[in-house]
């Protein structure tokens, strides 16, 4: 059964020369306490779609953005403390350890960071809490972005090619971390590893030339399954 | 393709679309200064200094940027000729130094010195021998040996030497071929991976205490040389202003607040956010960054420029006296009014679609702040009200900061 609606988006254009749109009319609702996964070939939008979302892209335009059923922006203050995005690749706040990143992150969305030690202990990142970010590998890069996402319990966390670049007992703990999140909020993730959208999501969207193309909900939520659709 | 080519086209873009606006940009200088009748008696020396120089330092920010990891990377994982590669680099790293950076503003000496075509050829070459001697100058540097410092030395000096004191044009030119050849034989020899040089290798690197913005702040300051050369130089012109002027004591009250807006030019602090694209884009994403950030942003700017201000107001008093209360004030106003419009601009107009180094360090942006404040600090002489206005102005915009920050400005384009 469904839950109240969190987020809708009506027949959104995005582009990056406006008359090469890389996303078509897409239309798209998120629900409260549900993990979304959105799979696509490269080159399909998943990251600009996500991009947009965090308000980073100008060129777009939509019918109707509705935030817990009020009109917003991508760009306003409100909808902005409720969200936030773990890019798939970022190497922001180079000069900061992780601990200080963290305590940023935490005072800009005024929150405090639960069960930090639990998930550094989860990610085995304990001994790179105080190491500059910038000196930190990818897949460490990687592990601070989403200790911090999941320590503020944002109600919509979009996580954009969250599987790359960890191992794979981080990858394991991660999904763990996914399914246990529907009690704080929304997830919204990107991916085209079939497998691990399979393993924690409630719908799967794929993403296709620019439009959600199928749907899979429930049972029909299965890799092998999801693969035989697609080659035909 | 060559690896020339290729780097090229990585630099000039798409269709070499920088390389033909810049030379439409040196036109647009040239011509109409030049047909204007506006004439600076530029001596020869100082054209040949400056296009050397000028080049020569574009040169050493292409060849040590940061981003260049990214511009090697690829080429360096397939298979190369050597020689292909350094001429590849060499080449490539110089003709967009020279097109896109000296070609518009030598355009501008030309202009203005007269229409003396050997002279500008002897000029555009100076530029272009420095560019190479400068690839040559790099390779020794990191060569790792003390020998290669030291030769380093040795041989900018004898260039500049050549410049200053030859007797004639025909020494100085013949002592940029023999450097040129000297740099054809050190490039010849180098190992083309010199070029490649990581800057972050420590993956498990030394830990640090924790700290706020501010830390943060000095941390980049710390790791970027550049940086704080870029403050210090700015510290030394302001200690020489005052002497430099000294010919036009009679104006000396118009010459003081005009210099003041001249030495709010500080263009790496200023485009701190523009140059990390990572956490431009994190901090966007983020809520309240305008005072979380960009107002600490602000204020690490206005330490900065308060303290080159007062080294400014320090040699002027020593030198030519006359310094009182209102003079600080105009420092204080100075200092806020900079480090205002510039955070501004970095949040609001953040400079995102440059390739290397100089790209964004010599963006036309970088103008902004010193040009007008230099028109401001000539309005301050008009009528002492002019202060006090400006100073209920800064007032306004302090309390208005949080608000006029707010909204995304130029909507940056992105990849």
């Amino acid at each position: 059964m469904k839950t109240e609606e969190l987020l809708s988006i009506k027949n959104i254009n995005i582009w990056y020369t406006e008359d090469k749109p890389v996303i078509k009319d897409l239309s798209i609702e998120l629900f409260q306490n549900e993990v979304v996964g959105l799979i696509g070939l490269n080159g399909a939008g998943k990251t600009t779609l996500m991009k947009t979302i965090s308000g980073l892209l100008a060129g777009f335009e939509a019918k109707e953005i509705c935030w817990k059923g009020k009109k917003t922006g991508f760009r306003d203050n409100a909808f902005k403390k409720d969200r936030f995005i773990v890019f798939a690749e970022d190497s922001s706040f180079g000069y900061f350890t992780f601990r200080e990143y963290l305590k940023y992150v935490c005072h800009s969305y005024g929150v405090k960071a639960e069960n930090t030690q639990e998930m550094v202990e989860g990610f085995h990142f304990g001994e790179y809490m105080d190491v500059l970010m910038k000196e930190l590998s990818t897949g460490n890069r990687k592990k601070a972005g989403l200790i911090a996402a999941f320590a503020i319990h944002p109600e919509f966390l979009l996580l954009d090619e969250p599987v790359n670049g960890l191992d794979f007992q981080s990858t394991e703990y991660l999904y763990r971390l996914i399914n246990e999140y529907r009690k704080y909020g929304s997830v919204l993730f990107s991916s085209h590893i079939l497998e691990s959208i399979c393993l924690t999501s409630d719908r799967v969207m794929v993403l296709e030339e620019g439009k959600i193309d199928r749907i899979f909900e429930g049972e029909s939520i299965n890799a092998e399954t999801i693969r035989e659709v697609l080659k035909q | 393709m060559s690896v020339f080519t290729v780097l090229a086209k990585q630099l000039f873009g798409d269709k070499y679309k920088k390389a033909k606006n810049a030379l439409l940009v040196s036109l647009l200088i040239y011509f109409p200064i030049s047909s204007a009748g506006l004439r600076l008696e530029i001596a020869q020396k100082s054209l040949f200094l400056t296009a050397s120089v000028f080049s020569a330092g574009i040169m050493m920010q292409m060849l040590t940027s940061k981003h260049n990891e990214e511009l090697f990377l690829g080429l360096f994982s397939l298979p190369f000729e050597a020689t292909d590669c350094k001429i590849g680099v060499v080449g490539s790293f110089t003709l967009y130094t020279f097109l896109t950076k000296t070609l518009p503003v030598m355009a501008l000496f030309f202009a203005l010195g007269g229409p003396d075509v050997w002279q500008i050829v002897i000029a555009l070459l100076f530029a272009v021998a420095a560019c190479i001697q400068m690839a040559a100058w790099f390779c020794l540097l990191y060569s790792g040996k003390a020998l290669g410092i030291a030769v380093d030395i040795l041989w900018i000096a004898a260039l500049v030497c050549s410049i200053i004191f030859a007797p004639n044009v025909y020494v100085s030119v013949c002592t940029m071929a023999v450097g040129l050849v000297l740099a054809g034989l050190v490039l010849a020899l180098a190992d083309p991976y010199v070029f490649y040089r990581q800057h972050s290798t420590s993956h498990a690197g030394k830990k640090h205490h924790t700290g706020g913005v501010f830390a943060y702040f000095f941390r980049i300051l710390r790791s970027n040389v550049s940086y704080v050369t870029n403050s210090a130089v700015l510290c030394g012109f302001a200690v020489l202003i005052p002497f430099l002027t000294k010919q036009f004591d009679d104006i000396g009250s118009f010459f003081l607040p005009v210099g003041m807006g001249l030495l709010l030019l500080n263009t790496p602090l200023c485009t701190m956010l523009s140059y990390d694209r990572d956490t431009e884009a994190v901090l966007r994403m983020m809520p309240g960054q305008e005072t979380a950030y960009v107002l600490k942003y602000n204020l690490f700017i206005f330490v900065f420029n308060i303290v080159i201000e007062l080294v400014y107001l320090t040699s002027w008093h020593f030198s030519r006296g006359g310094v009182g209360v209102i003079q600080l004030v105009w420092a204080v106003l100075f200092a806020l009014q900079g480090s205002i419009i510039s955070s501004f601009l970095e949040w609001r107009f953040p400079i995102l679609n440059w390739k290397t180094d100089p790209d964004l360090w010599h963006h036309p942006r970088k103008y902004i702040v010193p040009g007008g404040m230099m028109l401001l600090g000539g309005l301050l002489t008009v009528s002492p009200v002019v202060t006090w206005i400006w100073a209920a102005v800064i007032g306004l915009e302090i309390i208005a900061y949080p608000y006029i920050m707010m909204g995304d400005g130029r909507l940056p384009k992105r990849e």
